[in-house]
């Protein structure tokens, strides 16, 4: 079979990944662009013994880079040695923004690579007035072009035949301006291989992963003999080209009235209002967290049950032994506690999608520029910052948009502070237990402490950002260029996917770390150091003479948990959380969800489920988790060890601190810098156990 | 009952390896892994 690598380029907001969705159906999936976290889709597709290996690469307006993203984009094109290296380049456009698109086209096929041209969006051109010639701008561009609309599926088959046709030989358009006309030929001689265009690109560039250190000294040297800059050869050619283009295109692309823009107009007018907009966006987060809450409890008290129910079965169907009890106590218990929390997370993405998929969220971003900049953020932290919501690791990996590196960095350090989605368990779990249900003015109060938490979390993300700014110094100057698309109605198969590619990320990924730490807690529960676990019984009858039947049960089942493995360690580190409120069962949780915070509802579940003396067979006896944490002691106070002063001490704790291992890794990642890395650990930590010190002392 | 013991011992060092690997991921994380570093391995192997 065939085989061919196709590379989908285009500016931002073209609808290029509905097009990657539409080619390659599910055969798709998300990694890395090899040493660095940008993004990379890919996916497969095969027609007619060919087999198409399809990569989504980052949306880009030029092949001048000026972050991650598009400095991925043209060291993909431009290194014919990379095993991304595309065969055959689909530039992918929208009939609004024409012109840009054929600027990336030309310099595409300039640098020697095939190329088609796909007009996306192609039933939107009515509504935006414009009429194209079509014949016309297929002899500019020296391809075919494919009319496509990913969101109907409309041209996609047209689309996928093409791509195996080979386009036309493209003759250079460009003129070097004179000016530079010396060096070029200067730098020629470096690249004596290269075609012209690829040298002038190679002279244009600031930082070409692609050349060697012989050529990036030869190019640094031609600059300086003849005094020019980078800069200044990509505006000039930006000029050129547009000079060019709005010459050609003055025949070929008609512009009457754009509908969609007087739309978008009079939705901005509301949605875009120095005042009426941000009551806006607070009611979409209200209207977020209080559907979190009302929506998702019947399908949370079915998962709750249908665990209870499985491991009841389990127990009834395993031939008695310790592999039984682990399996209903530990790892069913464990998963269970996780699982729970699913219907509230496809909830939170499904907002989130529609919001990006609308264009609201880039609303957001331009609104929130002007209250962002006094904390030495920009409008662009807020997509980390909402992404922080799903989860902190995407999120600071998303900076990278951010080219100012100072702006980049204080994003990085501050973005953990959101409230993610491993937080969203433990949130929902303790206002469950701690805050009466009932409606204030007509809200939920529940939803009302939950959507409470997450202003928390933006403004603890705001002050800290405040503070390290006046520590952090930053020679550059910032400023916020992006374009703000049209209103759409949003792709639900592009919902779909994100909110099934999220969903299932947190799922298996969390999953995982759940089931480990299940098994670890069962085991440490159920073995100990001395004869005080094994010989329990006989400890207990000498020590409480007096129980008899289900209290001594109850009593043995609770002194070999606390003289368990377990228990020593839970003891070991009572110290330091019992000023915080919690007994030795919570200081374990605690340790435990130091890998990833939502552990903590799972190994609380576990805990507790050891420390039962329950027969899971028995329907009147059989607890689910809410019921377990609701009826747990604290052994040092006597009071419920879920109270309304430690669960808010804990809701605390769980607020501030950066208790998740993978993202440190990827904050130390990103930020390049273990300083940066340690500095935020602390930071965080250090305020988490202050503010729950201080939430329980004042409220026991 | 000592081939359940054996089970659960191997389950608990598994359990271990893979707790140790996720805290110190060796690769990049992304975000369709949620920071899992296997995940991550497994999709650039496909």
């Amino acid at each position: 079979m065939k085989k061919k690598v196709i590379a989908l380029l285009g500016n931002p907001n073209v609808g290029k990944t509905s097009l990657f969705n539409r080619l390659t159906k599910l055969n798709q999936k998300v990694g890395n662009y090899p040493g660095v976290t940008v993004e990379k889709r890919e996916g497969t597709l095969v027609h007619q013994n060919t087999k198409y290996h399809i990569i989504d690469l980052p949306g880009t307006y030029t092949l001048y880079p000026n972050s991650l993203d598009e400095e991925v984009v043209y060291d993909t094109l431009s290194d014919t040695k990379g095993s991304y290296h595309p065969d055959l380049v689909v530039v992918v456009a929208e009939p609004a923004t024409l012109k840009r698109a054929i600027v990336l086209y030309q310099q595409v096929r300039e640098m020697g690579l095939p190329a088609i041209f796909v007009l996306n969006m192609v039933d939107e051109m009515t509504e935006k007035g414009i009429s194209i010639d079509f014949d016309a701008l297929r002899r500019l561009l020296r391809t075919e072009i494919y009319q496509t609309n990913a969101r109907t599926g409309k041209g996609i088959e047209e689309l996928i035949a093409g791509l195996d046709n080979d386009p036309s030989l493209y003759i250079s358009t460009f003129q070097v301006p004179a000016k530079y006309a010396a060096a070029l030929v200067d730098a020629k001689r470096l690249f004596p291989l290269a075609k012209e265009y690829s040298t002038w690109l190679n002279l244009a560039q600031e930082n070409s992963k692609v050349l060697t250190a012989d050529q990036r000294a030869g190019i640094v040297q031609i600059r300086q003999q003849y005094g020019i800059t980078p800069q200044q050869l990509q505006r000039d050619e930006s000029l050129v080209r547009h000079e060019e283009l709005d010459r050609a295109l003055e025949q070929i692309v008609i512009r009457g009235e754009n509908k969609a823009l007087t739309t978008t107009a009079k939705i901005d007018r509301f949605l875009m209002h120095p005042l009426i907009g941000y009551a806006i966006f607070l009611g979409v987060l209200l209207l977020i967290f209080q559907a979190i809450f009302a929506w998702s409890a019947p399908l949370m008290d079915w998962i709750d049950n249908s665990f209870s129910d499985l491991a009841a079965y389990l127990s009834a169907q395993l031939p008695e032994g310790p592999l039984s009890s682990l399996f209903t106590e530990g790892i069913v218990t464990g998963i269970g506690g996780i699982v729970i929390f699913l219907p509230q997370i496809v909830i939170l993405f499904i907002f989130i999608s529609f919001m990006e998929e609308t264009g609201y969220m880039s609303r957001v971003v331009f609104l929130m520029d002007r209250w962002l900049r006094p904390f030495g953020l920009n409008g662009k932290s807020v997509i980390p910052l909402m992404s922080g919501a799903a989860c902190a690791i995407p999120a600071v990996m998303s900076a990278r948009n951010i080219e100012n590196p100072k702006e980049r960095l204080l994003t990085m350090l501050v973005t953990p502070f959101m409230t993610c989605s491993a937080r969203l368990p433990i949130y929902i779990v303790i206002i469950g237990l701690v805050i009466p249900e009932g409606t204030f003015l007509g809200f939920n109060i529940q939803g009302l402490v939950l959507f409470g938490l997450y202003i928390l979390g933006v403004v603890s993300a705001l002050a800290s950002a405040w503070v390290l700014n006046i520590f952090i110094k930053s020679v550059h100057k910032s400023y916020l260029v992006f374009e703000i698309p049209t209103y759409k109605m949003p792709d639900w198969k592009n919902v779909a996917t994100n909110v099934w590619e999220k969903s299932s990320g947190f799922l298996i990924g969390a999953g995982k770390i759940i089931l480990a730490i299940s098994i670890i807690l069962w085991v440490l529960g159920n073995f100990g150091p001395n004869d005080r676990f094994y010989d329990a019984e006989s400890y207990v009858a000498t020590e409480q003479p007096s129980l008899e039947g289900d209290e001594l049960e109850t009593a043995v089942a609770s002194y070999q948990l606390e003289h368990s493995f377990l228990g020593y360690i839970g003891m070991g580190i009572e110290p330091i959380v019992r000023p915080l409120g919690y007994d030795w069962k919570m200081g374990i949780g605690l340790i435990s969800s130091f890998a990833a915070r939502e552990v903590f509802v799972g190994t609380m579940a576990v805990v507790y489920s050891l420390g039962d003396d329950v027969d899971i067979e028995d329907d009147g006896e059989r607890t689910t988790l809410f019921e377990r944490m609701k009826n747990e002691t604290n052994r040092n106070t006597g009071r419920p060890a879920y109270n309304f002063a430690s669960g808010i001490s804990l809701l605390l704790f769980y607020a501030f601190a950066m208790q998740c291992m993978a993202t440190i890794a990827v904050v130390k990642k990103e930020t390049g810098s273990w300083k940066w890395t340690l500095i935020q650990l602390g930071f965080m930590t250090g305020i988490a156990y202050l503010a729950a010190l201080v939430a329980y002392q004042l409220l026991k | 009952m000592i081939v359940q013991y054996i089970i659960i011992a191997i389950l608990f060092i598994i359990a271990i390896v893979m707790v140790i690997k996720h805290v110190f991921p060796k690769k990049s994380t992304d975000a369709g892994c949620g920071g899992n570093c296997k995940c991550d391995a497994k999709l650039q192997k496909n």
